[in-house]
């Protein structure tokens, strides 16, 4: 069937990485820590379990705000995991704060609308992943271990 | 029967017979014959010659001072010189009828004198009255000499009879003469404005941009303007006598039928004395040109009864084909935006809960696998999570359709688009048992598009035609051909297989005939090439199917530029 590569090119380049051999990057010295923004508890509480269970450092902030107090705070997370919206006003300006503050902060944004989020974000953080919902776990894996 | 002959004149009885015509007589002669002047009035008047010609130079100076008194025949007059030179004429003329010589040259000189008469424009009531004034002066002469002078009087009454007679046939040859000159222009004139209506009509008829088939009672063709052999390609010499319908194809079904009875009713009225125009309602057919290409047109028909022609029936048809592709393509468009703006707010309903169901799923697995659970409750998870990933993509696909990136276009080469989709095509090709054939001129080919996109819609009809010609038995030919226009590129994806019904709305979003299939595919290629200013045809009879993509080699006409920018 079909595929559209300029809508996904996320997962295409993801698709080809599982493709090779895994790497024994996640048993490494330090572990991985992820800060996880996510308003919806349940999705948030499961993904942190896996990623836990995969040996990641994780925590979770419920917005956009939540997540910039967290990282300003300290100790920085290597990656940031953040649920975007466009139809959350304001979380653009905060990325783009963050991305400002915390040039070398891995960011991965997960979303409903990767064309408009591609966008919005590219512009704000430049470097920054974007992974469509429904969120291959496998794929997030591989670009986690990459981002660390 | 009596002969007069020159040598033979004489005096006739008392009962001339005017109604019997000698042979050979001049008019001159009938004219004498008719008022019965014979060679004792020439004779006579002769002899009264030296009597009346002392008076002569008096009647002349009388007769132009009657004149002076008439305003309207002074009015001929140019002045006094004329007036004085004609007055001697007057004279002279006097003398000659008293000459005693009455032949042809004096018949001449007389008709010559009325022709001066009717070129200075001397109304022929004036003639008369002129003549009258003579006549009173001369006759006064002749009664003057007594007894003797009755038969003098009754010669020169004859005589100028005669006279006056000779010079009104000046006035009739003049009017005749005028008459055919009249008559001559105005034939001149309705030749000319006749040939001009014609050319006028002809043109009219020719160089209209619509069809106009003139047909007789039997539907046969007698008239088959320009426009018609430009749309139908057959040239009128080929189609002149006959049936419209034949010629062109036209279907027995549907619309076709009604035309049929259109003219079935035109061939049962003809004898029937209807005067009456019928204009037919617009029937859509469609026809087939020289070419076999089917076209569709919507015709009218005028039954108009007239005789004197045999066309009683005029079909005028517009062809319709391009509009109907344009409105269809508009449509489209229109549909895809709506369903556009819908599959955005659909999409985030969609994959925020999907996003949800498949971590938990993930979880579920992860935990079912760590635990020994029965194999075939984690192969029941990952049924799940298969049918979750599967809605996804469907919702990618969909968006990819509905809300396609904006084209990012860059110069792209014709060979290598095709080169690729054949080698991205070549496992599936062999596990089929499918032979791919390139058919691509040798000389480069590039243009202005998307080739990314390009891309995907080649290989998607490539793997339609070979999962169409795999298992079909004596098939399993694929050709991808690519052809240059002066303008345009053309794609062709060819196989051999089963075909498509012709129904079938292959184009439509959600419609498959493959158990797995979204229904997509098509509908994102046909979105592409439509984007790009070009367009997706199907040509499919079984044995033979053509999926043609023709592209404006300049690149999309409007959009282009604009991507363009966006992408630098």
């Amino acid at each position: 069937m079909l595929l559209d590569r300029d809508a996904i090119p996320l997962t295409t380049m993801i698709r080809c990485a599982i493709q090779q051999p895994a790497q024994a990057g996640v048993v490494s010295e330090r572990p991985v820590s992820v800060l996880v923004v996510d308003g919806e508890p349940k999705t948030a509480t499961v993904l942190v379990k896996l990623l836990r269970v995969d040996g990641f450092l994780v925590e979770v902030a419920a917005d956009a705000a939540a997540a910039e107090a967290r990282v300003e705070r300290g100790p920085r997370p290597d990656v940031l995991v953040m649920d975007v919206s466009p139809a959350r006003v304001g979380e653009v300006e905060t990325l783009r704060r963050i991305h400002a503050h915390h040039p070398t902060l891995r960011l991965v944004l997960v979303t409903a609308h990767p064309q408009v989020a591609e966008r919005l974000a590219l512009g704000a953080a430049p470097g920054c992943r974007i992974v469509t919902k429904p969120i291959d776990y496998t794929g997030l894996l591989r670009l986690l271990e990459v981002a660390a | 029967m009596v002969i007069f002959t020159r040598t033979q004149r004489e005096r006739r009885s008392s009962l001339p017979n005017p109604g019997l015509p000698p042979a050979a007589e001049t008019r001159f002669e009938e004219l004498k014959r008719y008022v019965a002047f014979a060679a004792e009035d020439a004779a006579l008047l002769r002899s009264f010659r030296d009597v009346a010609a002392p008076h002569f130079a008096r009647i002349a100076q009388e007769f132009y001072d009657r004149i002076r008194l008439h305003d309207e025949a002074h009015a001929v007059f140019t002045g006094e010189a004329q007036i004085a030179r004609l007055q001697r004429s007057l004279v002279l003329w006097m003398e000659r009828l008293f000459g005693g010589r009455y032949d042809e040259a004096y018949f001449e000189d007389t008709a010559q004198i009325g022709r001066v008469h009717v070129k200075v424009g001397l109304p022929q009531r004036y003639m008369f009255t002129a003549m009258a004034l003579i006549r009173s002066s001369l006759l006064k002469l002749a009664e003057a000499a007594g007894p003797s002078g009755l038969a003098v009087m009754d010669a020169i009454s004859r005589l100028l009879d005669l006279e006056l007679a000779i010079m009104l046939e000046s006035y009739r040859d003049n009017f005749v003469a005028r008459i055919q000159q009249v008559e001559r222009l105005e034939r001149q004139a309705l030749g000319a404005s006749l040939a001009r209506t014609e050319h006028r009509y002809v043109n009219a008829v020719e160089l209209a941009h619509v069809i106009i088939v003139g047909l007789d009672a039997q539907g046969s063709i007698l008239l088959f303007n320009q426009e018609a052999e430009r749309i139908t390609g057959f040239a009128r010499d080929e189609v002149i006598g006959r049936s419209l319908l034949d010629c062109l194809a036209i279907e027995e079904t549907g619309e076709g039928a009604e035309l049929r009875e259109i003219l079935r009713g035109v061939a049962a009225a003809q004898g029937a004395a209807s005067e009456r125009e019928v204009v037919s309602r617009a029937i859509e057919t469609a026809v087939s040109t020289r070419s076999g290409q089917r076209r569709s047109v919507l015709w009218q028909l005028t039954h108009a009864p007239s005789s004197g022609d045999d066309v009683c029936v005029f079909a005028i048809g517009r062809d319709t084909t391009d509009e109907k592709a344009l409105l269809a393509r508009t449509k489209q468009q229109e549909k895809l935006a709506a369903i556009g703006t819908l599959a955005a707010g659909l999409a985030h309903e969609i994959r925020n809960p999907l996003n949800g169901a498949q971590l938990h799923v993930t979880y579920l697995d992860r935990s079912l696998k760590k635990s020994g659970a029965h194999p075939e409750l984690i192969e029941t998870v990952g049924v799940v999570a298969d049918e979750i990933r599967r809605l996804g993509s469907l919702v990618t696909e969909f968006l990819a359709f509905a809300r396609p990136k904006p084209l990012l276009v860059k110069r792209v080469s014709v060979q290598t688009l095709l080169e690729r989709a054949a080698q991205l095509v070549a496992a599936q090709a062999h596990q089929h048992g499918v032979e791919v054939v390139l058919d691509v001129p040798p000389q480069a080919i590039e243009l202005e598009a998307d080739g990314a996109k390009l891309e995907q819609v080649l290989l998607n009809l490539t793997q339609n035609a070979i999962e169409a010609v795999a298992g079909e038995a004596g098939a399993g030919h694929v050709v991808l051909r690519a052809r240059r226009q002066p303008q345009t590129v053309s794609f062709e994806i060819e196989d051999d297989g089963p075909g498509i019904p012709e129904d079938a709305p292959i184009f439509d979003a959600f419609f498959s005939t493959k158990p797995q299939g979204t229904g997509l595919g098509l509908s994102i290629s046909y979105r592409i090439i439509t984007d790009h200013g070009g367009t997706l045809d199907v040509d499919s009879k079984r044995g033979r199917t053509v999926f043609r993509i023709v592209l404006p080699l300049d690149g999309p006409p409007d959009s282009a530029l604009r991507s363009r920018v966006e992408a630098s």
